[in-house]
């Protein structure tokens, strides 16, 4: 091997104690950046996987303001438009409030049409289709309540109130990933008919339309169009691609994002001050043997290469090992976050930037020892204690 | 033994290290404090010179110049007739490497490196080759009487065999001057007898010009010469012949 690196490798086990400490440091540093990351990009998950093609109608107001239920046939005659579907968030609790699972009510066939990436058997489909109080689960919520179909189960409504019951007509999967699988889906005519009789006033509204367009290069001539189409009327209309939806679904919460992300770099700036400090601890005491290579012929840029060699590669076992760790812990956390994470997946951007974090933390750490050990003259570190 | 004047310098060709009107001065806080002052004098070829003085008289900070690691403040310090206070810091790195083996007083072997690994270090300096470096490396250390000892880290060995090892690591690219501070200062009488006995080999049998400093009178009994050094400036020296 070369010396170079038989000096590096050998001098990174010399203490290993302070070594194995500097490494858990960091390889704690680097999961809770990689696993912050990750919760900040799952909270983008559905603008990330939101269909361009797709459209929501919602209220100018406010989408959380109901719309006519009557629009729907109108918002279909606009020109551009393949097919339209509506969605009313219920917001219901199962058993225990802290049991927060979404729950929406849909009209069962357009919807599952307008959104394909919704995977539904085809006899749990005929079932949802015939059966009014039925209602489908996906496979992360079905697996941590046990749901399975023909159960009864009974949530209490806080928009909509009362209790409602439905019956589990069977488990929806999701066509990538990134699929929301947490979810529950009831029929929307179960709901309206339902509030005819206990609350007329929320009758024949819904929360939100879904709009599949022909073409995607028709999308701001539609969205513009359906929301001509309800100008001056009492219940205005903002159409917007799902995806600026998303963004300003996900806008509301943006403080909390912005400091989840100060936290992860917060994170990483506190074990660069103490890779620094293990660095700095580690030249001082080496500095006569930076001196005596110096004074047998060995450039200052050798000495420092040593230091920024040990640096970086504590740095990427720690950062390597805390990027394996990564998936699993952030699959834990999904786990035991119920359903307030539906998938926790680490991207391969999340793993770049780790890596990225580790290798910047070795370098930094490395640099005023180097100077230092650079630096130094030569009888002055023949001085210094070992 | 023959006691000199500082005035009776070998002359002529013989001349391995010339220093001329050679001053040093170090800077403790506010105060500048001289260790040497206009100091000029000559070290012939193969020759073994012990600079001996109390504590703070300069002759450390006398080795240091002529090795290299250290610079005047004035004067020239020629070796082999190069003035090497006008070397740049890279150039004099290089120097060093070909021209000077160093033994310390506390040995300075890296700790993570085996014996062998320690001595072959200087040579990573040159173009050899991995085969060469190895071969030559054990050779060192075959001189200095520690064939046995190759894949020995430094902690496993005693005091002595360390110094064993760094004047093999000195001797290693066949430097022209060994420079010694203090190489028994660390050692038991019986480690300090051999390795004082293995730098005389040296310079006898192999013609190594060494200069040491030591505060020992043995040690420097070993020496061909002895100099001493009173507040910066060569009192007399002492010509010692050991033949």
């Amino acid at each position: 091997m070369n010396q170079w690196l038989t000096l590096v490798a050998r001098n990174v086990l010399r203490h290993r104690l302070r070594t194995s400490l500097t490494l858990v440091g960091l390889i704690v540093a680097i999961l809770a950046f990689g696993v912050l990351q990750t919760v900040v990009k799952t909270w983008y998950a559905g603008v990330d996987g939101a269909v361009p093609s797709r459209l929501l109608t919602r209220n100018a107001i406010s989408f959380a303001l109901p719309l006519p239920k009557s629009y729907q046939k109108r918002i279909s005659a606009v020109e551009g438009v393949r097919r339209v579907t509506h969605v009313n968030w219920f917001g219901g609790i199962y058993k225990d409030p802290k049991n927060f699972f979404p729950q929406f009510a849909i009209d069962a066939a357009s919807y599952l049409d307008v959104f394909p990436e919704i995977l539904v058997p085809d006899e749990v489909r005929r079932a949802f289709l015939h059966e009014r109080r039925g209602a489908i689960v996906g496979r992360k919520l079905a697996k941590r309540y046990g749901f399975k179909s023909g159960d009864v189960i009974q949530l209490r409504g806080t928009v909509f109130p009362g209790n409602w019951e439905f019956l589990i007509c069977g488990v929806f999967d999701g066509r990538d990933p990134k699929t929301d699988t947490s979810q529950l889906f009831f029929r929307w005519d179960y709901l309206n008919e339902t509030l005819r009789v206990r609350s007329k006033a929320q009758a024949d509204q819904v929360g939100v339309f879904a709009v599949d367009v022909v073409s995607l290069d028709s999308v701001a001539d539609v969205s513009q169009a359906i929301d001509e189409v309800f100008r001056n009327s009492l219940a205005e209309t903002l159409t917007e691609t799902e995806r600026s939806f998303q963004i300003g679904f996900v806008k509301q919460t943006e403080a909390i994002l912005i400091s989840i992300r100060v936290v992860s770099f917060v994170v990483i700036f506190i074990i660069l001050a103490v890779m620094a400090n293990t660095m700095a601890m580690t030249a001082r005491e080496r500095l006569r043997e930076y001196a005596t290579l110096k004074a047998i012929g060995f450039s200052p840029g050798y000495v420092a290469r040593l230091i920024l060699g040990e640096s970086v590669l504590i740095a990427s076992i720690g950062g390597a090992i805390g990027i394996g760790l990564t998936p699993p812990v952030a699959a834990r956390l999904a786990e035991l976050s119920a359903t307030l994470f539906p998938t926790l997946i680490v991207s391969l951007n999340t793993v770049m930037l780790q890596a990225l974090a580790a290798v910047v933390v070795g370098v930094l750490a490395a640099i005023l020892p180097m100077r230092r050990a650079a630096r130094v003259r030569i009888v002055d570190g023949l001085r210094a204690l070992g | 033994m023959t006691v000199l004047r500082i005035s009776d310098r070998p002359a002529g060709e013989d001349v391995l290290i010339a220093l001329s009107d050679v001053s040093k001065s170090y800077r403790r806080g506010a105060q500048i404090v001289p260790v040497l002052s206009g100091l000029t004098f000559d070290i012939r070829r193969k020759e073994f010179l012990a600079l001996m003085g109390p504590s703070g008289s300069g002759k450390s900070t006398m080795l240091n110049l002529i090795a290299g690691i250290d610079s005047p403040d004035q004067g020239s310090i020629k070796v082999g007739g190069e003035d090497i206070t006008l070397l740049p810091e890279a150039e004099l790195a290089d120097w060093r490497a070909a021209n000077v083996g160093f033994i310390f007083q506390f040995y300075n072997l890296m700790p993570v490196l085996t014996a062998l690994e320690n001595v072959e270090l200087p040579l990573t300096l040159t173009s050899l080759g991995r085969r060469d470096r190895r071969d030559r490396a054990q050779l060192a250390l075959s001189l200095v009487g520690l064939s046995d000892r190759v894949k020995h880290l430094p902690s496993e060995l005693s005091g002595g065999q360390q110094q064993r090892v760094a004047i093999a690591r000195a001797i290693v690219t066949d430097p022209t001057v060994l420079v010694a501070d203090e190489p028994t200062g660390d050692l038991d009488r019986q480690s300090a007898k051999e390795v004082l006995e293995i730098m005389q080999r040296l310079n006898r049998d192999m013609g190594k010009t060494i200069v040491m400093v030591t505060h020992d009178h043995r040690a420097a009994a070993h020496a061909k010469r002895i100099m001493s050094l009173e507040k910066g400036d060569l009192s007399y020296l002492v010509e010692q012949r050991l033949e």
